[in-house]
Order: structure tokens, then sequence, then C-alpha cells
């Protein structure tokens, strides 16, 4: 300090009080640049402590969440595989059901075959297309199980071998008595919807499972988290949601500042 | 998707600004969207969107990471707006998606990040600070 206050009591009172002010202007502004509350250890040691392990519990939440988004994703791929094998189950009974009349003649039942044939072919396709992230829930019964929550819990996502339960149901037909026999009461094609119902209703089941866990872990990170938390809209509908990304749009044009800022590998190192 | 991402790895490597990444990132999985909108009952959608909804997820997740810089307000809007986008996707993937509304706030997103900002604040942050003298 250059400047000699030493013998002025009034002058030396006035800069203990503006080195105060400027101690809580700094701090102040520690908070702002950094948003938190509580910015180093300097402010306060203990709170500082708290506050980082906070953070490293949200952010531990943020990547449980992110690997369920991808289990959803697998989930999904795999259900949406499952209705179009059930569309194709129906058009292979509708064939079956005509394949299964004595008078047909050679050519009809020829092409009633190719079409039959063809059928199982879409199945097959279908089945071996269901991947997402390199996983496939319904070409094996290896499951996948899916970290659930920062203590290392998992959800374990049911597989199901739809090539075993389904496809291979649908045997190669010579004459009107084989394809009968397909689609009698629970044969053939019936037992072959029975199983895709049930493979359907597990992956239906886990993905519930798999969502909720999501919302449950949202919940815990926005009860935790300091900030935000008020003036998030969590049920935002999605006229609003147009107008406001609008908004967005707008003030991100005006930000120098990338949204992964502080992390810029978390986001540009996602789809791997 | 593979030949897609190196493409982008490739892209991204190009370019060291952040934002143009970011943008990049979100132009590839809208593409998907636009590309999965051609058949609806395929799988392709039900892929795109949910590279859509782990791209969302993400940003939502850094977002509320209270050390984040952008302004609060916007960390929060677009926070909401990612939470509206991931519902949409979790009601509606193997169903009635509503792809146009995905790749709309996509677009938004793309062209705001894609917008030159302001000078990136070189010496903003704990330098400024000055102690009483």
């Amino acid at each position: 300090m250059a400047n000699s206050v030493n013998t002025n009591i009034g002058a030396m009172v006035a800069l203990k009080n503006l080195n105060s002010v400027s101690d809580s202007l700094s701090s102040t502004q520690k908070r702002i640049s950094t948003g938190l509350n509580v910015a180093d250890a300097y402010d306060d040691g203990a709170s500082y402590a708290v506050a980082e392990g906070i953070r490293s519990d949200v952010k531990a939440i943020g990547a449980v969440n992110e690997r369920l988004a991808v289990g959803k994703g697998m989930i999904d791929v795999a259900v949406k595989a499952g209705e179009n094998i059930s569309k194709s189950l129906q058009d292979v009974r509708v064939v079956l059901t005509k394949l299964s009349d004595e008078a047909l003649n050679a050519t009809d039942r020829a092409n009633y075959n190719a079409q039959y044939t063809t059928l199982k072919e879409d199945i097959d396709n279908f089945i071996k297309d269901a991947k997402y992230n390199g996983v496939n829930l319904i070409d094996s019964t290896t499951g996948q199980k899916i970290i659930s929550n920062v203590d290392g819990g998992n959800i374990e996502v049911k597989a199901k071998d739809l090539k075993t339960d389904v496809l291979d149901k649908l045997t190669a037909v010579t004459n009107a008595t084989e394809a009968a026999a397909l689609i009698a009461d629970g044969a053939g094609v019936d037992d072959a919807m029975t199983e895709l119902g049930t493979g359907m209703n597990q992956l239906a089941a886990d993905s519930r499972r798999v969502t909720n866990q999501i919302g449950f872990n949202n919940a815990i990170a926005d009860a935790t988290n300091t900030g935000l938390g008020a003036i998030v809209d969590a049920d935002l509908a999605k006229e609003s949601a147009r107008l406001q990304s609008l908004q967005v749009k707008q003030q991100l044009s005006s930000q120098a500042l990338s949204i992964a800022n502080q992390s810029p590998q978390s986001l540009l190192g996602l789809f791997r | 998707m593979n030949t897609n991402l190196k493409a982008y790895k490739q892209a991204a490597m190009m370019k060291t600004d952040y934002r143009s990444q970011e943008a990049n990132l979100f132009k590839r999985v809208t593409f998907g969207l636009i590309e999965g909108k051609a058949n609806p009952d395929g799988i392709g959608l039900v892929r795109a969107a949910s590279d859509n909804r782990l791209l969302w997820q993400t940003v939502v997740n850094l977002l509320r990471d209270d050390q984040n810089r952008l302004p609060a307000p916007l960390r929060a809007q677009i926070i909401s707006i990612g939470q509206t986008v991931i519902r949409e996707i979790d009601e509606n993937a193997t169903g009635k998606l509503d792809v146009d509304f995905l790749i709309d706030i996509n677009t938004q997103m793309i062209e705001g990040l894609a917008a030159q900002g302001e000078a990136p604040p070189m010496a903003a942050g704990p330098q400024s600070e000055r102690r009483g003298a």
C-alpha cells in the first residue's frame, strides 16, 4: 500500500471499509462469473467441499442418464422392429390361408409360396436391422445391463431371440396340408405371434423402467442443484417450445460461448 | 452411421471452435431425422430419434452444471426445450412422432450456434478481479 494514510485515522477507517467493500465485491463477482454461490475454497471451505460434492453428483447422474438414453434407444428400435414383424405375421397368415386351399392351381401356389418366402425374408431383415449403438435386443437372448444410478445399480433389459422364437416357426410349406398345419390354433403362426407378444411386453416393461429411472434421476439432479430448478419450465408445451427456440436462437447468436464450454468433449465425443 | 461419423470427426478436427462443431453435431442428427422422415415406418427414424434424444439429454446435462458459463435464463430455456424434445421422443418414438417439431427445434439451435458470436472474452474470469490495491 503506497499511500501514506498512517497519520489520518479517518482515512484509515475509510480505507478499511473500502477494502472490505472491495472484498465482498470480488466475491460477488466470483459468484456471478461462476454462477455458483460458493466459487472456490477461499469463500467458505466447508461449503465449497459440499458444493463440489453436489456438482460431481449431478455430473454423475447426467452420465447415468446418457447411458439410460442409449438403453432407451435400443428398446425403441427393438419395439419398432417388433411392430413391423407383427404386421408381416398378419400377412403371413393371409398367404398361408390361401396356400392351405387344396383347390389352388399350381401357378397360384407357386406365386403365394414366393410371397411367403418374401415375407419371411422381411421378418429376417427386421430382426437383423434392429440394432442401436451396436446392440440388438431381438436377435439373441443376451440382455443388456444398463447402469441406472450413481451407486452402480443397473436395470437389466431382457433380450428375446425372435429368429428362433418367431421366424423359425414359419417352416417351408410344400402342400395345402402343411400350410393348414401352420395356421392351426396354437401352432406355427399362432405360436410365433404369442412369442412376439411376450417379447414386446417385456420390452415395454423395460422401457417404462428406464423412463421412470431417467425421470427419477432428473428429479434428484434438480433437487440437488442450486441454480436453475425454479426457472426451468418442466411442462413446456410443444408450441411454446417452438416459440422459445426462436428466442434461444437469437440469444445463442449473440453469444461467443459454446454449449459445452466447460467440457467440450462430452458433447463432441457423443457418437464415437 | 459410422461413415457419417467419420466425416463428422474429420470436419471436427479441421475446425477448432466448439460452436461450429456443436452446430455440426446438431446438423448430423437433424439430417438423420430428415432422412428418417421419408420412411415413417422404418427403423431409421427410430434410430435417428434415439440419437436426437441422446444429444438433447447430454445438452440438458451440460447446461444443468452450475459451472456452465452461458447466462442462467438461456440455460433454463434450453433445458426446458430439451425436456420437451425428450418427452416427445419418449412418448412417440415408435408411434406418431412429430418429426417436424424435432427438426424445427434443432434448426434453431443450428442457426444460433452457427452465428458468429461476440469475440471470445479472453480477459474475463478471475484475472479481472482487482482486490483493494
